[in-house]
């Protein structure tokens, strides 16, 4: 039995030795790839100029060769490092208008290295993709944000420019007998195009007319801009805050809103909005707005997420923008959402 | 010379014929752009009603009975961006039965919007801008197609308007003919099931049927 011990030893040593090396490749290949990682990050994720900059990491890798070859939204570049002959791992890519081939050319080798290489190349052409699909989400995000806001100017747009068709076929050739009364007409029209004008800028730059701080009956307000979006609403407690009022009715607006638009979505219930004015925290009025016929929100994450409407058509801004506008004048405002219950929106305001 | 005062030497029906049939129910909620219009039609001698939303706009409808026209912008509030708000008034006029020629002026996606808006039973459509001969072309089409729908029932001639799709088949359209004829005629006799069943020469067990069959009933009025 003691002749064998120096066997035993040998391959003890071997396997410990052995183990060792595929630890040390393993910590290695794991060290290359969080260094493409961290380049990609350094690049904003941008295909082109990994594809041109990643060269230096591969080689470090093990790599003999790069060659690349894309179609980037119709323009047509390529780049190849190091040795571009031999055993090779190649990938295309073709999502809608990029097209990409990637070759990653290997050493000469013995087995256990390839298998190395391979898992690297895997990781690469993972980044690659990745990279692939942020450029096409970007894009297709920035199309649709465009696209919101082209529906909401197209409205009011339209609008001005059917007020100044009228104006001016009315001006050109004005009804017999009717001259007073269409300079009355102008004079009660222009301010109301002054503050459609105004409005829409005001939207456009996400920035509130007026900083005058007005004083404002809460409950009040609530129930004149519930009546507006006709939901029914029983409102308990009462506050005054002082805020602009511009402001303080667009929060109450998009919030408000969002319930009329969820009720108008539901055929079967008719809304039941439930208000309280809590003042028990100093300084401060919490306003906690339900719907006790709603339906519980089924992505309570996407609330407040900019351009992100359920109703395809519409801006996707109005909450978030309310959110902004609470905080910026000192509040909050949050959404509570739980299983099979309605939603429950809970604005805090200065006094 | 205006196309609107040609209209008038041609013998054409005129704002002031029309003013003798009824009003115009303009349903616009950009505060500018409805006085103007409103100012601009009250000077052709209409007699003209305003409404910003929907629920004044039905109220509206239902308090002056002598409304002959509505002329109608699709984006509302709340929705003002999108066009549910204004074909949800189509659809309860039609609903309603309401006497009234819908004209839609409207800057909403003009394709969809019109296609949309004529399936609902709108009268016309006019996108914007548009030009006020246009629109008072249209609205004295309006005008002239209510007052003959209007001599046209008075003689016993019920005008029926509906959308159904030819590959629904014969059955889908015959029962909705019926459904409409029998509320029509139920809602111009006051529900009276004996009048009903004389006008459409049908016995009065009929009629009862048909509202059950229909779930007629007599709030629906």
């Amino acid at each position: 039995m003691t002749e064998l011990y120096p066997y035993l030893i040998i391959i003890g040593s071997s396997i410990l030795v052995a183990a060792g090396w595929l630890l040390y490749s393993y910590r290695t290949q794991i060290l290359l790839s969080q260094k493409l990682i961290r380049l990609n990050e350094e690049l904003n994720y941008d295909l082109p100029d990994f594809l041109r900059q990643c060269w230096p990491s591969l080689k470090e890798s093990g790599f003999a060769g790069l060659s690349w070859s894309l179609n980037w939204f119709g323009t047509h570049v390529s780049g190849s490092n190091g040795k571009t002959d031999g055993a090779l791992l190649e990938k295309r890519f073709d999502v809608q208008e990029i097209t990409l081939t990637v070759r990653l050319y290997l050493q000469k080798r013995s087995w256990e290295y390839r298998f190395i290489s391979s898992a690297l190349a895997d990781n690469f052409f993972l980044l690659v993709r990745m990279n692939l699909w942020v450029k096409l989400g970007a894009v297709k995000s920035t199309f649709e944000q465009t696209a919101k806001m082209t529906v909401f100017l197209q409205h009011d747009v339209k609008n001005m420019a059917q007020l100044m068709k009228l104006t001016a076929e009315q001006l050109d050739n004005p009804v017999p007998g009717q001259e007073d009364k269409l300079i009355e007409s102008m004079r009660e029209v222009i301010p109301a195009v002054r503050d459609r004008a105004e409005h829409m800028l005001n939207t456009l730059t996400n920035k509130t007319a007026d900083s005058l701080e007005i004083r404002h009956q809460l409950d009040a307000l609530l129930e004149q801009t519930a009546g507006m979006y006709e939901l029914p609403s029983t409102i308990t407690g009462s506050a005054t805050v002082n805020l602009p009022r511009n402001t303080l009715q667009s929060i109450l607006d998009n919030i408000l809103g969002n319930f009329s638009r969820q009720a108008n979505k539901s055929t079967s219930q008719k809304p039941d909005v439930k208000i309280d004015l809590d003042t028990s925290e100093a300084g401060f009025v919490t306003v906690t707005i339900s719907d006790n016929n709603g339906e519980p929100c089924l992505w309570p994450e996407r609330l407040f997420e900019p351009f992100w409407s359920e109703f395809g058509t519409g801006r996707g801004i109005g909450l978030y923008q309310a959110r902004q506008q609470a905080y910026a004048v000192g509040g909050s405002l949050m959404a509570e959402s739980m299983a099979n219950s309605p939603l429950i929106f809970i604005l805090k305001l200065p006094t | 010379m205006s196309k609107a005062a040609q209209l008038d030497d041609a013998g054409q029906i005129t704002a002031k014929t029309a003013l003798q049939k009824g009003s115009i129910l303009l349903v616009e909620d950009d505060l500018a752009l409805r006085k103007m219009l409103f100012n601009s039609l009250e000077m052709q001698g209409f007699d003209v009603l305003e409404a910003d939303s929907r629920q004044p706009a039905l109220e509206t409808l239902k308090q002056h009975p002598n409304i002959s026209v509505v002329i109608l912008d699709l984006g509302l509030p709340p929705m003002e961006h999108t066009t549910d708000e204004g074909l949800g008034v189509i659809r309860l006029i039609v609903e309603e039965m309401l006497p009234v020629k819908i004209i839609v002026l409207t800057g909403q996606d003009e394709e969809k919007s019109a296609l949309d808006a004529i399936r609902e039973g709108a009268f016309d459509f006019l996108s914007k801008p548009t030009s006020f001969e246009d629109i008072l072309l249209s609205v004295n089409r309006a005008f002239l197609f209510h007052s003959k729908e209007v001599a046209m029932s008075a003689d016993g001639v019920t005008r029926l308007q509906f959308s159904t799709k030819t590959s629904d088949g014969l059955k889908a359209v015959r029962e909705e003919a019926e459904e409409k004829l029998v509320r029509q005629v139920l809602k111009e006799t006051g529900f009276n099931v004996y009048q009903s069943a004389l006008r459409l020469g049908i016995k009065r067990e009929s009629i009862y049927y048909f509202m059950k069959k229909f779930g007629i009933s007599r709030d629906d009025d």
